[in-house]
């Protein structure tokens, strides 16, 4: 009986100090209360911090997009900046009739648009669709929407939302849409996150879609500005050679899906999606758990708990065959990269990639280096995505020149890396600098509240909230086994994309 | 008795009927008349973080417990202006980038490695900052480097060459002289060329500026501007304050103090008249930047054009510029308004967006249509107040939002200004401003007259 007091002693002594050893490691003191309407409220308090980053994610984003409407989801996100019936309304009892207007006048376009689809539409070789083309009817309605929207814009104030905030000494106003999320930012005094719970409850519920096709073009305007960077071309061409099926490889919306947009898609995607019990409000800083609760409760505990939405997500099939990407450009300076296709977040593997990833980034340089191949050497993970639905997370090594000379030693040279590290245990010093890396970078994130904010909202949309500290502590534990046989698994001819940027000859 | 019971709970039902909608009913007062209180900041006091070396250096020590690492930064009074040789402060700057005189500089880089650290060099055109953050216990090493290099830097050939590299690229055209690379950034480049040329702030370093200079050059340069004080730091992190200060105390009393070499004379930067600057760029947008220069802004108008600029472009997302432009007709994505600060002289103030081709010239009427009526009427009393708030209780708070940020804050101030008074008065001189100031400053500090139009991308027809 003793021994078995002592033992016990012991055994809560270790837990106790394991446990406190953890924490300075990954401070995550994360509380978190569930509304009965099923809203999340997750809160780390920081004592002593005069503002708050606070955040509201909701469960949604481009991996609800279906062909031909990409980037629906981001554009939701747009239109969600377009006020409420009490935000952004100078006269709302003159204003509902008109948008009512609207929405019926956009549901007979459609009509037409259907109906007349087979006599509007060209073939091309590139082109076989042409959306420009249109019918007198469809001319007509669309008229009629623009008189309506001129009318609308004398009723409405633009930038309430944002007026607000800053007003009210709100920094760093933002919002986002990724795959797996969409979520509105701010950084405010503490002492104020009222005025985010009565404008996010609000926007949750009420949002008006004005301005929709001025909007539109606002998403025009983003999609050139990135397709501008020399490099976005040919990083697309390379994303959508790697996968198959996931949303992750598309790009967030093409030229034709802007014009396809309807309020009426967008609504489903709102009413669907937009409720609390998809819906997860996050705050980090000078504020405690206990006040936020009567505090959410009477902007959002009015809201009812909707129906769970559907999520039908297609799996993405396992890699079948090599791939590779020729890519022609006398811009863009010429590279060679290896992908490989990896699991997302939630996988148990995917920690032990990013000490890999870190592995990787000292060994390519040096080697390549040694041999005199040079270059400019990249190693990365494509931006953190779900496990939820089949793989998808890529690796990526890349190695950049002035000219072509040296593309195919620095492939051979990559490839002859990655083999070497699937035969042979890798050094415990480079492990453990792998894992320091990685241990600093996440302490510059959670140095900031705000970034802290996104990671757990982050892994809350992916996984869970509490996968984020065993992920962490799971990268501290991969070991050099762990390395090899993963490399093995996953760094297959099978499941590899090479992707290579030459200049673009005479007559190609 | 039954039918009391019954009757009474029957009352009670209906009180509780209206009361269980009151709470669930969604609280939609507009933000005007919620009551919100106001911030309960208060600027941290300096003195509190204050280490003042006999030799006259200044540190600004500050505990930061959230996670286990350690910023050091050092901000040098020197800059590209300075100096009697070309080029003398862009090559220190590469010589603070490759360490201390006594290690390799690949030694250097591999300690910086090894400790995960993060570290930059930025050159500015009147002080430089040198900034190290590294894990906490990492602490002894990086401190030793830091200093060690901020004391005694490696000075050598290879930093003039380096210098001379960064210094001395183009932006990347192809044989028809069409811009193919950058960002909007080129745009702005573009503006400075104009706006400076001839000026000292615009000042193109080229190769025989390098060729002609030497290490005793670089040498001559950080004798006479990295002295004790010429120069602040700033230390904050996961630390034992006492053993920083102790360690300030060590490492940097070796400083020499004297005065630095008085400043060269900027002269002010002249307003040219009105032009229009094309620029062919193979691109999908047109960049533009309209603005001149600023001439030298006096204190008490300081927050005045900085509450013009907020209302007028500044305060992102919620502007005149960004509401006429984005928000209503879909033109850009962007449209925003730089005061660029000099430091105690010229300056500029330019505007900033981006469009597809067709609408540029319409982003364009739009962006000068909000600029002449904010000079012709007054603001009104919501656009005061909202930027009032924003800049005292937003942007001002953010500058001390943590010990990091409040260290920082502090050590460049006191470079700056010599003392905080500024900061401590921050937020009564923006809260004082009037609607009459800012339509006064709106015609005092902006010149459309003066304005280079700066267009890359494609041509357009302007009146």
């Amino acid at each position: 009986m003793r021994h078995f007091i002592i033992k016990s002693l012991m055994a809560l002594t270790f837990v106790g100090t394991n446990a406190a050893a953890q924490d300075y490691e990954y401070n995550l003191p994360i509380k978190e209360h569930i509304f009965e309407n099923g809203l999340k409220l997750l809160v780390i308090e920081r004592p002593g911090d005069n503002r708050v980053a606070a955040k509201i994610w909701t469960d949604m984003g481009a991996l609800n997009e279906i062909s031909g409407e990409y980037g629906a989801a981001h554009f939701l996100e747009h239109l969600m900046f377009k006020g409420t019936p009490t935000l952004g309304a100078r006269d709302w009892e003159t204003e509902k009739p008109l948008i009512d207007e609207i929405n019926a006048t956009e549901k007979a376009m459609i009509s037409e648009l259907n109906r007349a689809r087979n006599d509007i539409r060209e073939r091309g070789v590139f082109h076989d669709y042409q959306h420009e083309k249109t019918t007198p009817e469809i001319a007509r309605l669309q008229k009629h929407i623009d008189d309506l929207e001129r009318k609308v814009e004398d009723l409405t104030i633009e930038g309430t939302t944002m007026k607000w905030y800053q007003g009210f000494g709100g920094t760093r106003l933002t919002a986002s849409t990724e795959q797996e999320y969409m979520h509105f930012d701010i950084d405010l005094p503490a002492n104020r996150v009222d005025i985010f719970l009565r404008i996010e409850a609000d926007r949750m519920t009420n949002a008006i879609f004005r301005k929709f096709d001025a909007e539109r073009m606002i998403l025009v305007e983003q999609r050139i500005g990135f397709l501008n960077r020399l490099k976005s071309r040919y990083l697309e061409a390379m994303e959508s050679l790697v996968g198959r099926t996931s949303n992750v490889y598309i790009p967030e919306g093409y030229m034709t899906d802007f014009k396809n947009y309807t309020r009426q898609y967008e609504r489903y995607l709102y009413d669907t999606y937009f409720i609390p019990n998809n819906s997860t409000l996050i705050f980090v800083g000078g504020v405690t758990m206990d006040e936020m609760i009567p505090k959410v409760e009477n902007y959002f505990g009015g809201l009812e708990r909707k129906p769970e939405p559907t999520r039908y997500y297609g799996q993405e099939p396992l890699p079948s065959g090599e791939k590779k990407l020729i890519y022609r450009d006398n811009k863009l300076s010429p590279r060679v990269e290896l992908r490989y296709q990896i699991p997302g977040v939630g996988h148990p593997d995917k920690p032990h990639f990013d000490v890999i990833k870190e592995v990787m980034r000292n060994r390519l340089q040096k080697n390549l280096d040694d041999k005199e191949i040079g270059g400019s050497v990249n190693v990365s993970t494509m931006v953190v995505h779900t496990n939820n639905y089949g793989l998808p997370s890529s690796i990526h090594f890349a190695a950049i020149y002035e000219d072509t000379e040296k593309l195919d030693a620095s492939e051979e040279a990559m490839l002859a890396e990655i083999k070497l590290l699937s035969e042979e245990n890798i050094l415990d010093e480079e492990l453990k600098f792998a894992q320091k890396t990685l241990r600093t970078q996440w302490y510059r994130a959670a140095s900031d509240p705000n970034r802290l904010n996104f990671h757990i909202g982050h892994f809350e949309v992916m996984d869970s909230w509490k996968t984020l500290k065993p992920y962490l502590e799971a990268r501290d534990k991969t070991t050099v086994e762990d390395v090899k046989r993963l490399v093995k698994q996953y760094f297959i001819p099978d499941n590899r994309t090479i992707g290579k940027v030459i200049p673009r000859g005479e007559g190609q | 008795m039954k039918h009391l019971l019954k009757a009474s709970c029957f009352i009670l039902s209906l009180l509780a009927l209206p009361l269980s909608t009151q709470v669930l009913a969604q609280d939609l007062t507009h933000p005007r008349d919620m009551e919100i209180p106001k911030s309960k900041f208060k600027r941290p006091d300096p003195a509190k973080y204050q280490v003042s070396l006999d030799n006259g250096l200044v540190a600004y020590v500050t505990k930061e417990h959230q996670v286990p690492l350690v910023s050091l930064s050092a901000f040098i009074k020197a800059g590209k202006i300075d100096g009697h040789k070309e080029g003398a402060a862009e090559a220190l700057a590469e010589a603070f980038l490759t360490g201390p005189k006594n290690m390799s500089s690949t030694a250097f880089k591999a300690a910086l490695k090894r400790m995960t650290a993060e570290y930059s060099v930025t050159l500015h055109n009147k002080w430089i900052e040198i900034n190290l953050n590294v894990p906490a216990e990492d602490l002894e090493e990086a401190f030793e480097l830091f200093s060690t290099t901020v004391i005694s830097p490696n000075i050598t050939e290879a930093n003039i060459k380096a210098a001379a590299g960064k210094e001395t690229k183009d932006i990347k055209v192809d044989k028809n002289g069409v811009i193919i690379d950058g960002s909007s950034s080129v745009a702005v480049s573009k503006f400075h060329d104009i706006i400076l040329k001839g000026n000292i702030l615009g000042k193109k370093l080229v190769s025989s500026d390098f060729e002609d200079l030497s290490t005793h050059d670089v040498e001559s340069f950080y004798t006479a501007y990295v002295v004790a004080g010429n120069m602040t730091i700033a230390v904050s992190g996961d630390i034992n304050e006492k053993a920083i200060r102790k360690k300030l105390k060590a490492q940097f009393s070796s400083l020499i103090n004297k005065t630095p070499p008085n400043r060269r004379n900027v002269p002010k930067i002249k307003r040219q008249k009105n032009k229009y600057h094309y620029f062919p760029a193979d691109k999908l947008q047109t960049w533009v930047v309209i603005g001149h220069p600023l001439s030298p802004v006096a204190f008490k108008d300081e927050t005045a054009l900085e509450v013009m600029n907020y209302i007028l472009a500044g305060g992102h997302f919620w502007t005149r510029m960004f509401i006429e432009t984005r928000d209503k007709y879909g033109l850009t994505n962007d449209a925003s308004g730089y005061i660029e600060d000099q430091w105690d002289g010229s300056g500029s103030y330019s505007f900033h967006s981006s469009s597809r081709h067709d609408v540029t010239k319409q982003l364009y009427d739009n962006i000068m249509g909000v600029i002449y009526e904010i000079q012709k009427e007054l603001v009104s009393d919501e656009e005061l107040m909202i930027a009032h708030n924003a800049l005292a209780d937003g942007v001002y708070e953010m500058k001390f939002k943590d010990g990091n940020a409040t260290a920082r804050s502090f050590a460049i101030e006191k470079l700056r200004y010599g003392n905080h008074h500024h900061s401590k008065s921050y937020p009564a001189r923006v809260r004082s401003v009037t609607k009459k100031d800012v339509l006064r400053v709106a015609n005092e500090y902006m010149h459309p007259d003066a304005f280079q139009v700066i267009i890359v991308g494609e041509h357009i027809i302007l009146q």
